[in-house]
């Protein structure tokens, strides 16, 4: 029998994309094989990462909202950097990280009151957040003019490594750290 | 921080614009601050004189300044007009105890998101250095190869629909069909079928008006990602699809 820990391991690393526990399941579940439970696949990848972690290996897996994927480690990042020549136009500006941080908060949320919060025009850089799919339109708000409502999108939380908004550092703290720094 | 230089031509001094400030609230908060104010209780007369001295140096470097700044500094002197006169004379808010209040927590709000826009910076640091698999191997496999359709050859096969459906008598039509109706029903449709034929929506359509409601409406359901529209290949029929987000365990 193949041993399903090593067929997750193979599936993990040649997808550039996060797989679903769900996805891992249909893929794994042959027609011959009994089923897998999602806790079993779970508790699979938790075993790899235990073993990476002892043999000191350059990878890892992370959760996100869409699933797991591997990554390498943090401390090897300067010599992928040079492989890959990473511009600085990949990073995001600091309008653009203001407004996702209000649409990952407050969202689903509509420009103008985007706008009310940041006291400034968000219509460019919510153009520039929907090119990058980090954000994506959820609907539109029974008002007059009805106005699209904006969410962040999975690739959001597979761009900062979390796997739901509850990951999101607390607004409460923040403000209890702001409050004690002034 | 940056700034911008730009040339007018046909003037012989020069423009600066700048990008440091997000806006008048990033603005106050600095004043705030620098002149280190009590944001819970900020002295109205202090901060109206710094941020207008303020505008007064940006205005003397020939930075231009955007409306929205301006309107703060109008905002902040009604406010300091209100606390000089007697209560008596303002009445068009009285029920608001403080004029410093809507501002106030204008502020906190505005700093809270400051604060947590520096927090996600942080996160997204941290996930940077770390790097999944590169998409250039293997494609995924995917059920069938589909184009996209752009917007005129969706226009296109409406209006072949519509030279079928012509109305045989002219009656005037009082607001027979709207819009928000018809997303309803294609949301129905939708809830048993996961895709249907292009042409098959306009079945039950009766009259051109109608047909045109239902083309309304599923472009509305469109723009919003709940439908996509595909085409095998050209001259093939169109298909609606259903957008499910089935990708979560």
């Amino acid at each position: 029998m193949t041993d399903k820990k090593r067929v997750i391991e193979a599936l993990l690393f040649s997808s550039a994309a996060p797989l679903s526990v769900r996805r891992i399941r249909e893929i794994i579940d042959d027609k011959d094989s009994e089923g897998t439970t999602n806790e079993r696949i779970m508790a699979l990848i938790t075993q790899l990462n235990e073993d990476y972690t002892a043999y000191g290996v350059a990878f890892k897996i992370i959760e996100v909202k869409d699933g797991y994927m591997i990554v390498t480690r943090a401390q090897y990042s300067r010599w992928i950097k040079k492989l890959y020549t990473i511009t600085k136009a990949t990073k995001l500006s600091q309008s653009s990280l203001q407004t996702l941080a209000i649409i990952a908060y407050k969202g689903p949320i509509t420009r103008v009151d985007i706008d009310t919060i940041r006291g400034a025009n968000s219509a460019g850089v919510i153009a520039t957040l929907l090119k990058r799919e980090l954000i994506k339109p959820t609907g539109r708000l029974n008002v007059a003019g009805r106005p699209i409502l904006y969410d962040v999108s999975n690739n959001f939380f597979t761009y900062f490594g979390l796997k739901s908004k509850n990951e999101l550092p607390k607004l409460r703290e923040i403000e209890e750290m702001l409050n004690e720094a002034s | 921080m940056q700034a911008k230089i730009l040339p007018k031509a046909n003037v012989s001094d020069y423009r600066i614009s700048i990008d440091v400030f997000e806006g008048p609230l990033d603005l106050l908060l600095y004043l705030v601050k620098k002149e280190e104010l009590n944001i819970y209780d900020i002295p109205i007369t202090k901060i109206t004189t710094a941020y207008i001295d303020y505008l007064q140096l940006m205005k003397n470097m020939n930075i231009e300044i955007a409306g929205e700044f301006i309107l703060m500094a109008a905002t902040l002197i009604r406010i300091k007009v209100r606390f000089l006169l007697p209560s008596s004379i303002s009445d068009d808010d009285r029920d608001e105890e403080d004029p410093r209040g809507k501002l106030i927590r204008q502020l906190l709000e505005y700093r809270r998101f400051k604060q947590a826009s520096a927090e996600l910076e942080v996160i997204a640091q941290r996930r940077a250095k770390e790097f999944g698999r590169p998409d250039i191997t293997y494609e995924e496999k995917k059920v069938e190869p589909l184009f996209e359709l752009n917007l005129f050859e969706l226009i296109e096969a409406f209006s072949s629909i519509l030279a079928k459906k012509k109305d045989t008598f002219l009656e005037i039509i009082a607001d027979e069909f709207n819009v928000q109706q018809k997303i309803k029903e294609l949301n129905e449709i939708f809830s048993t079928h996961d895709m249907l034929n292009f042409l098959d929506i306009f079945y039950k359509a009766q009259t051109r008006l109608e047909a045109v409601t239902y083309f309304l409406a599923m472009l509305e359901l469109v723009s919003i990602g709940a439908l996509h529209i595909y085409q095998d290949r050209n001259f093939e029929s169109i298909m609606i699809y259903k957008v499910t987000h089935d990708n979560d365990r």
